[in-house]
């Protein structure tokens, strides 16, 4: 029985894991670089999710309306987190483009130490709670075989699973994800054939920041807090999990989360929660010395 | 080629993501003091110099704790305590010719931090003794630093068994330590709750294992032998594979001796939406009116804690103080009036040394702590063993009702 009920606690991680390494993967695929803030974009969005839901508790509107209070929760840090995203590639990447390869890099990690100093200082470097049980009532659990999945955490798994085919039907379908795997494969070459490069950039930058507010929102319903640092400390485990796909491949990306939240998840319910990331991370040494470029991930032509 | 440059590039990033680790771990972390340090050494050097001229002699008094992190609500509200226990002193007139100050040292119950600002406090002549590192962790880093520079400590909270035991004589505690601890929640746990089953989680860390094999040891010594155990980590938010085993057991209490409120409400925010409850026991550093009760929003109603002291709402001589402190910093957590008690037995000792010629002899004042015999705000009187232990005092059990903590049962030391 607590076979099932594990693996529900895999996908409910897994899909956390996925919603953030989406961003990670996406920006590198296109721009060759690690967006570092990319941790912070994901906090933000957990904190304006905080504070939508605050207001509304505030207001006493909240305990008729979860339908509608979580909807607010995760368009408003949708809105700020591609916003946010936005201007970070705007301000901080844009000028660089064309600086050597480490200088978005350093840039990148002075965003994400700015923001995270700054949402620390504000929040006295506490965390702030989530009042999950009042957003979402706990009848709404679903009970399958043994396992009990809570409202928050088929939350997470259906948002991420709309969000993630969505996703591939834009990136794969579209004009504009047309153009943006043209932008990935070489950036020169698609600008020759009328794309707007920087457009296509700011594109990418928005939808992983929007994922990313996603992620946010959904993790502080699923932790039940949401603190000045979770950016960075989950921002090690996607990345991670961006890694293990093949960076830079999208669906690499969500086989590489939900590989690493199972290995991590069954890891700690059969061998021990002590060596949980020993166990992760053990795993992606040996996977990565059989195939050094990820999972899905392509083999880098050699440029000669 | 290209291979080559990539693995270059990983490992510069790897680098990098460390660098930004330690970053982001020290916000802040430099032994501040509240007037400028520079010159308060001249000034002291000073009034040496020129001996007794009728001119005030500046001291100071370290604090050391976590004002940051995970732990900064308790760390802050010690801290403040520290200050009023300072201001309150010089305001009292006992030592009309000395001016004490208070030096931060932010240690964020790092080590290896609370190492780095020990260093600092031990070389700064004018230190005349150190309240805390409030966390074990802390205090078994510095503790041979503190030793060296003979800087006499007074810890509010660090409980750890092995701290007084190995034989350092600058280290004083005014909480009990974990061998009394442990088996007194055994006991409680075993005599009035009837446990037959049990399920412990420790974060790994000094404080919170060393309690946890106390627990466990005392448990099995009682008779309750279907125990099984887990660790998380400090980092840790996801519960969800260490509570899933604590389900399938369903023991009879769920002993979970974490030292973050935040962290020890979300872990029962989480077993509350996984749909069950079974009774827990937080530990002592839990007791914190807002992260622990408010912001779990009902999922810690009924939880017990430790108290190592008496609640200070109890004791008449502790009313004073809880209304002064609670209308500027409005609530107080579970080490604030230790904190206090702590920074006045220190003090207390520094009197009876006294100053002689702008100094104060560290090695005296450490003599003179030894021989404490002073009664507070907590409302015992307060004496330590050779060891450093406290002499005297008791385990309180506590529990969350409604919005805040009620004692349930006092266990004497024996």
């Amino acid at each position: 029985m607590e076979v099932q009920q594990q693996l529900i606690n895999a996908l409910t991680l897994g899909s956390v894991y996925a919603l953030f390494a989406l961003g990670y993967s996406m920006v590198y695929g296109i721009l060759e670089m690690l967006n570092f803030a990319h941790g912070e974009v994901f906090m933000i969005g957990g904190f304006v999710g905080y504070l939508v839901s605050t207001a509304f508790i505030a207001d006493g509107v909240l305990a008729a309306s979860p339908l509608i209070v979580i909807p607010i929760m995760l368009v408003a840090a949708v809105i700020c987190c591609s916003a946010l995203g936005v201007t970070i590639e705007f301000l901080a990447y844009r000028p660089l483009r064309k600086a050597a390869r480490l200088a978005p890099l350093i840039s990148a990690l002075g965003v994400s130490i700015l923001l995270q100093s700054v949402v620390g200082v504000i929040t006295g470097y506490r965390a702030r709670p989530y009042s999950t049980h009042l957003l979402l009532p706990t009848d709404w659990t679903i009970t399958i075989g043994n396992a009990t999945i809570p409202p928050e955490r088929w939350l997470v798994i259906l948002v991420t699973a709309i969000c993630l085919i969505a996703l591939d039907a834009y990136i794969n379908r579209s004009q504009v994800g047309k153009a943006m795997r043209a932008t990935s494969q070489d950036r020169e070459a698609a600008a020759f054939m009328g794309i707007s490069v920087n457009r296509i950039i700011s594109t990418t930058f928005l939808i992983g920041s929007a994922l990313a507010g996603i992620g946010g929102v959904l993790t502080g319903l699923y932790y039940t807090q949401v603190d000045f640092a979770m950016g960075f400390a989950l921002g090690m485990k996607a990345f991670t999990a961006a890694v293990l796909g093949g960076i830079g491949n999208f669906r690499g990306a969500v086989l590489g989360a939900f590989i690493l939240a199972g290995a991590e998840t069954f890891g700690s319910a059969f061998i021990s929660t002590t060596y949980k990331d020993v166990i992760a991370f053990a795993l992606l040494i040996v996977l990565l010395l059989f195939k050094p470029s990820g999972l899905l991930g392509q083999q880098a032509a050699v440029k000669v | 080629v290209k291979l080559a440059r990539n693995a270059i590039l990983v490992a510069l990033v790897l680098s990098l993501v460390l660098a930004l680790g330690l970053v982001a771990g020290c916000g802040g972390d430099e032994a501040t003091t509240t007037t400028a340090g520079g010159t308060d050494t001249t000034a002291a050097e000073q009034t040496s110099a020129t001996g007794s001229t009728g001119e005030k002699v500046e001291l100071k008094v370290g604090a050391a704790g976590p004002f940051t992190g995970q732990l900064a609500k308790i760390g802050t509200d010690a801290l403040q305590a520290i200050r009023m226990a300072v201001e309150d002193f010089n305001a009292s007139g006992a030592m009309p010719d000395v001016t004490f100050t208070v030096v931060e040292a932010d240690d964020g119950a790092d080590p290896a931090k609370a190492a780095t600002v020990a260093e600092k406090l031990a070389s700064d002549d004018a230190v005349i003794g150190v309240i805390g590192p409030m966390t074990s962790s802390a205090v078994k880093s510095s503790l041979p630093i503190y030793e060296e520079g003979m800087v006499p400590m007074v810890s509010q909270s660090a409980t750890n068994d092995e701290l007084s035991e190995s034989g350092y004589s600058v280290f004083h505690r005014i909480c009990p330590k974990d061998g009394v601890q442990g088996p007194s929640i055994a006991k409680f746990m075993i005599e009035d709750l009837g446990v037959q089953s049990a399920f412990l989680i420790d974060d790994k860390g000094t404080y919170s294992q060393g309690l946890a094999d106390q627990v466990e040891k005392a448990l099995k010594e009682g008779g309750v032998t279907n125990i099984q155990r887990e660790s998380i980590t400090p980092e840790d938010k996801d519960f969800s594979a260490v509570l899933t085993k604590v389900k399938a057991m369903n023991p009879d209490i769920l002993f979970a001796p974490i030292p973050s409120p935040a962290q020890g409400a979300a872990l029962e925010k989480q077993m509350l939406s996984m749909g069950f409850d079974v009774p827990a026991h937080a530990a002592d550093g839990a007791k914190d009116p807002t992260e622990f009760i408010a912001n779990a929003g009902g999922a810690t109603e009924g939880t017990y804690l430790t108290s190592l002291g008496p609640l200070p709402e109890s004791v008449p001589a502790a009313q004073d103080f809880l209304e002064r402190y609670t209308a500027k910093y409005k609530e107080t957590s579970l080490f604030t009036a230790q904190s206090y008690e702590a920074t006045m037995v220190l003090l207390e000792a520094v009197k009876k040394t006294g100053v002689d010629d702008g100094k104060v002899d560290r090695e005296a004042v450490n003599a003179a702590l030894a021989g404490t015999d002073y009664t507070g705000i907590m409302g015992f009187p307060i004496s330590f063993t050779a060891e450093g232990d406290l002499a005297a005092g008791g385990i309180y059990i506590i529990q969350v009702k409604g919005s805040e903590f009620v004692p349930v049962k006092a266990i004497e030391l024996d």
